[in-house]
């Protein structure tokens, strides 16, 4: 694949990671949001795998 | 603090606000299915509905009801096996499920991913609002298969952040070992199932159920733990709270009993619209006190939608709101039975759930018993059989005699009573069939 073309991918899911990370704070309080928060950060771990980055464990427990 | 609530926006919304969205999810279905479904389609066309109609509540009934009849004539033709009921192409279709009726052929149902999503979403308001919590380890004895039953529970405990733990094929005895290993401190079941757990842990495996760690249970399938004998001899047995909730694989888990055990569930009103309509005259019951069968419709469900499906299941509004906040309407008394289990014996109409809720009032019964009703010549006989504990054996004339009026009591009716050894009558794994009428074979 076109190294540009990776590169958007990398950038869109960084966005969604960090957007994950401010819905999840903005959430605090609100079950419904932050369990499903956390359902997609894991979907989000997949996506990072499948860049190759080295991923850290960030589920929170609620 | 932590919330009460899986959802605390909608669980506590305000009653009018809700509606408002009732109403706009129920038109956005009725659209959806119109558009989609060549089934829906013709039901409407035939009853003259176009999905504009529906502008107000008084609309609501001129949609025509669903019923699992109409299911199956929906299914019938491409694609296979959803036929013209399917509102999205087969390769969208994720999960296949099937309705567990014991006669003629069932009801398939297909869920995309998303459907299947909404299905453990259901179920976290379930949970959440009995008190699963992350640091419960669940244990679901439930053998997984082509039935719904526990499959969206399991996902549901794995979006709460519990650990679930899988009991499938393992046997009754082999669960209550493994839930004893694991120190699992929450599970699953039918009440039948969960008395039968009990008696096999103590009887077989000499574990008194009490000393295991298990604080709550949720229970479906069978409306016994909404039946307060039933419950209590359930809680009793496991030294643990009991929940019902009640749900079914057209609908989906469509309501819960919280904490406060208030003698009722809520309605999941953000995700379902329950209508109540008297039996005989069809008339939409609104106000508490009158017992009708429920109509449901589920908002968020698509590939297959529930749009007013007749369930057959009794039911009545609660006169008095939940203190636990939940705006959601309460169903007294949960499911009270099913429109087509409530028969008519010698001109009087008969619940098995209220048989139920006097045998398991004696607690020199077993957990066991069963009811036949029977017609020789043109009178009609009602025979119950039951098991005597041990204990009881030397009072069995005065329990009988008790027994009997109590029966008397609760139903106006007279029963043949059976004494049976203990351990003889049938054991059941999933859903009891106790009551048996038999004037339907003759």
């Amino acid at each position: 694949m076109e190294t540009g073309k990776i590169n958007k991918i990398r950038e869109s899911m960084e966005n969604l990671s960090q957007n994950a990370d401010i819905l999840a704070s903005n959430a605090d309080g609100f079950p419904a949001i932050i369990q499903n928060t956390e359902r997609l950060k894991a979907c989000i771990r997949m996506m990072e795998m499948a860049l190759g980055q080295v991923t850290m464990t960030t589920e929170k427990r609620s | 603090m932590e919330t009460p609530y899986w959802n605390p926006y909608l669980e506590t919304l305000d009653p009018e606000a809700l509606k408002e969205i009732q109403l706009k999810k129920f038109q956005n279905m009725v659209l959806w299915a119109f558009e989609r479904s060549p089934y829906y389609r013709e039901i409407y066309q035939q009853a003259g509905l176009e999905p504009s109609d529906i502008k107000s509540w008084d609309d609501v009934s001129k949609v025509p009801k669903m019923d699992k009849a109409r299911l199956k004539e929906g299914q019938e033709g491409d694609p296979f096996p959803y036929g013209r009921l399917l509102c999205q192409p087969l390769e969208e279709i994720t999960e296949f499920r099937q309705t567990s009726g014991t006669t003629g052929k069932p009801v398939y149902q297909a869920d995309s991913w998303a459907d299947w999503e909404w299905w453990s979403e259901s179920w976290c308001y379930i949970l959440w609002s009995q008190g699963y919590r992350a640091t419960d380890r669940v244990f679901i004895p439930f053998g997984y298969n082509v039935f719904v039953a526990f499959w969206a529970a399991h996902y549901a405990v794995e979006k709460l952040g519990c650990e679930v733990v899988p009991g499938g094929v393992l046997d009754t005895a082999s669960r209550v070992l493994k839930m004893q290993e694991l120190q699992t401190t929450a599970m699953m079941g039918t009440p039948t199932y969960l008395l039968n757990m009990a008696d096999v842990a103590r009887n077989r495996l000499g574990i008194d159920p009490k000393t295991l760690p298990i604080s709550r249970i949720t229970c479906a399938g069978e409306p016994g733990a909404s039946i307060p004998t039933t419950k209590k001899r359930l809680e009793d047995a496991w030294g643990a709270k009991v929940f019902d909730h009640a749900g079914a694989t057209e609908i989906g888990a469509w309501s819960y009993e919280c904490t406060e055990q208030p003698g009722g569930l809520h309605v999941n009103e953000g995700l379902f619209l329950v209508e109540i309509e008297d039996v005989d005259t069809g008339a939409l019951i609104t106000e508490p006190g009158k017992r009708g069968k429920m109509i449901i419709t589920a908002f968020d469900r698509f590939a297959q939608p529930c749009i007013r499906f007749d369930s057959k299941d009794i039911i009545e509004w609660h006169p008095e709101p939940c203190p636990c906040g939940r705006t959601y309407r309460l169903i007294k008394g949960g499911v009270q039975g099913r429109s087509d289990d409530i028969t008519k014996v010698k001109g009087v109409l008969l619940s098995p759930s209220a048989i139920e809720e006097v045998v398991r009032g004696f607690a020199e019964l077993s957990d066991e018993y069963e009811v036949t009703v029977e017609r020789i010549g043109d009178k009609e006989k009602i025979t119950l059989k039951i098991e005597l504990l041990p204990t009881a054996e030397s009072n069995e004339k005065e329990i009988l005699a008790l027994l009997a009026n109590a029966l008397r009591l609760n139903t106006n009716l007279g029963y043949i009573i059976e004494v049976h050894p203990l351990g003889s009558l049938p054991r059941y794994e999933v859903k009891a069939r106790r009551f048996k009428d038999l004037r339907k074979i003759h």
